[in-house]
């Protein structure tokens, strides 16, 4: 009896602990970007806060290359380089999109997370720099992490 | 009629209606399910929209040798065109394109309430246009344009997402691309004497 409360306990721990890993742990509030670099096109990438696959965090690469985690309510800032910019995404599922960048303007690039099977899809999308500033101004910065991966060629 | 006729043929009545009930229900799967499931399958493909038409048979190929501005990807400039350094040129070509996305999700925490998404009820859908303009500027102003948009959009379910923004835009963009090289191969003595008048020495392959 005692082993099987054993074996439920840590069954709820792990639970528990993989639905905590979801939840990441969120910056500053947003504050637009002063320091973009002028022969460079500055990209926000964000996610605005919602119940629904709230804890599904996903990472977005920049032309094949792993860029930062998006959790729900995040957001963090990219510096491409004129030309096309495909930021992906992937779960069980594959999402892009082709940003065509010029130097000192500003794009958004938003996320958000579907249906899915077993785990939510993530979708990316370029919205309007109106719709962007205004739904951006809710979410918090995404801490800088290390990249997972080593960039892969550009697609 | 006897009791025992009369039995009879409640009997026969009951086997009549039990069969008909059950090839009621045989057809309800047949003729009700079925669409909605074949609609679902079909939902996942693009559409795709692409304006003007032009013509039914194939366009003439052409190339028209032009100064031209443009500042997008070598792969999306009409093939019809071949550029030429557009200094000391009055008239010149300049293509642009544009690419406007519209995404719409249904409401995740609703959806796991629907059964249909069992047999591919969409999730969401994705659209693009993308929008070409070919101009001939003489002095900084135009003169003619060859103009063409396409729409794709395409549905995603719980089992698919369906094509990428990414793989629709380029789709759209080579789509624009051979639609205004048929444009302006079709009006190709137009351009040609426009061209010709600015510059004579123009090579025409």
């Amino acid at each position: 009896m005692s082993s099987r409360r054993l074996l439920c306990a840590a069954l709820a721990t792990g639970a528990v602990t993989v639905m905590m890993s979801g939840c990441a742990t969120l910056g500053a509030a947003y504050t637009p970007d002063a320091n973009a670099p002028r022969d460079k096109g500055t990209v926000y990438v964000y996610r605005p806060k919602a119940f629904a696959g709230g804890g599904i965090s996903y990472t977005v690469s920049a032309n094949g290359a792993e860029v930062s985690s998006l959790p729900s309510g995040g957001y963090f800032v990219y510096y491409a380089t004129p030309g096309e910019t495909e930021f992906s995404a992937k779960t069980e599922a594959k999402t892009s999109v082709t940003v065509d960048v010029k130097p000192g303007q500003t794009y958004y690039v938003q996320g958000s997370i579907g249906m899915g099977v077993f785990v939510g899809h993530p979708h990316l999308t370029q919205v309007t720099n109106d719709v962007g500033a205004k739904e951006i101004a809710s979410c918090k910065l995404v801490p800088a992490a290390a990249p997972k991966a080593v960039a892969k060629t550009g697609s | 009629m006897s009791e025992q006729e009369a039995r009879g043929q409640r009997k026969l009545q009951v086997a009549v209606w039990g069969g008909i009930d059950r090839m009621c229900v045989h057809k309800l799967y047949v003729y009700g399910l079925a669409p909605l499931l074949l609609g679902c399958l079909t939902a996942c493909e693009t559409q795709v929209t692409l304006t003007p038409t032009v013509g039914t048979q194939a366009p003439p190929t052409c190339v028209i040798a032009a100064p031209l501005s443009y500042d997008g990807q070598p792969a999306y400039l009409p093939q019809a065109i071949s550029a030429q350094p557009a200094a000391d040129h009055a008239t010149v070509l300049r293509y642009s394109y544009d690419a406007q996305y519209n995404a719409k999700q249904q409401a995740t925490a609703l959806q796991p309430l629907n059964p249909l998404l069992i047999v591919g009820f969409p999730t969401g859908s994705n659209a693009i246009t993308v929008s070409g303009l070919l101009e001939v500027l003489r002095d900084g102003k135009p003169v003619r344009a060859y103009a063409s948009a396409c729409a794709l959009k395409r549905t995603s379910t719980v089992f698919s997402e369906g094509e990428t923004l990414t793989a629709m835009r380029r789709r759209a963009l080579l789509l624009v691309r051979d639609n205004i090289s048929a444009q302006v191969c079709h009006d190709q003595q137009g351009l040609r004497a426009l061209l010709a008048a600015d510059q004579p020495s123009i090579a025409d392959k």
